[in-house]
């Protein structure tokens, strides 16, 4: 197998989707290879940064807003009754 | 799937309670808030679909209040909701912070290497922007949430070789754009 043909498969090795023989394989070639090393590298990072994606909490005043909403639509008739 | 965990949702009938409804929106509003946010990178559009997600839970009670798996439902009413609002504003202008992807704050580091944080958060978010919304749900579902790619395909309707697809293809796409951030040891 060519760099190129291993590089294709690194998803699937990320992913633990290769059969044990092939998983074998490229893992032996990454021992040995310094490219396809960073490639890999690079491909992991990048699923860390993927995973790391941060997000604001909600602002309470959103959360108000929906009961606000279904409870008095629009200043009209409620949609939901208190409980 | 990260964060929700399995709910009891309450009694079922034609429309929630309004203990009910605040008990939902209490329980879940923060998760369904941060979803939209990921996938729509606009804090702006993230209210608008958690605002749409929580009516369509009212509207859809008797439906929903016997569904085992509300965290599936709102996580598929959620994507698909950000994917039809990314598809029709492809063509308008970004609204969301530009340094509103920072997963340091800006506070938190030496001023060089604020600048080199907000770039990367930049490039990130540009590179996420230029990515097909289904492809782009696709990644954040699967790399993000930790959702199997059978879940994935049931909440986009493809099949689980299609979202591996789309994922391969994605994280290809944000490597490319990434790799001399990445290269240069960062993160």
């Amino acid at each position: 197998m060519t760099c190129d043909q291993f590089r294709s498969r690194f998803d699937e090795y990320h992913d633990d989707l290769l059969s044990p023989s092939m998983t074998e394989v490229v893992r032996t070639h990454l021992q040995t290879c310094a490219g396809c090393q960073e490639e890999y590298r690079l491909l992991v990072s990048c699923i860390g940064v993927i995973r790391g994606l941060d997000a604001p909490a909600v602002p309470p005043r959103a959360l108000r807003k929906i009961v606000d909403t279904l409870t008095d639509p629009e200043g009209g008739a409620p949609l939901l009754e208190p409980s | 799937m990260v964060g929700m965990g399995t709910a009891r949702i309450g009694a079922p009938g034609i429309h929630p309670s309004a203990e009910t409804l605040e008990g939902l929106v209490a329980r879940h509003g923060n998760r369904v808030y941060q979803l939209a946010y990921r996938l729509t990178r606009s804090t702006a559009d993230a209210e608008d679909v958690l605002q749409d997600v929580f009516l369509k839970l009212y509207r859809s009670w008797l439906q929903v209040s016997t569904c085992e798996n509300l965290d599936g439902w709102l996580t598929r009413v959620v994507t698909n909701a950000c994917i039809d609002l990314l598809r029709s504003r492809q063509c308008r202008a970004a609204t969301a912070a530009p340094a509103s992807l920072t997963r340091l704050s800006a506070e938190s580091v030496p001023p060089g290497r604020a600048l080199e944080e907000r770039e990367f958060d930049e490039k990130l978010k540009a590179a996420l922007e230029e990515l097909p919304p289904r492809e782009m749900a696709a990644l954040i579902l699967f790399d993000h949430e930790g959702l199997k790619a059978k879940e994935v395909g049931r909440i986009l309707n493809l099949t689980e070789g299609a979202v591996r697809r789309y994922v391969f293809e994605a994280r290809r796409k944000v490597k490319d754009i990434l790799t001399p951030y990445l290269r240069g040891g960062r993160p």
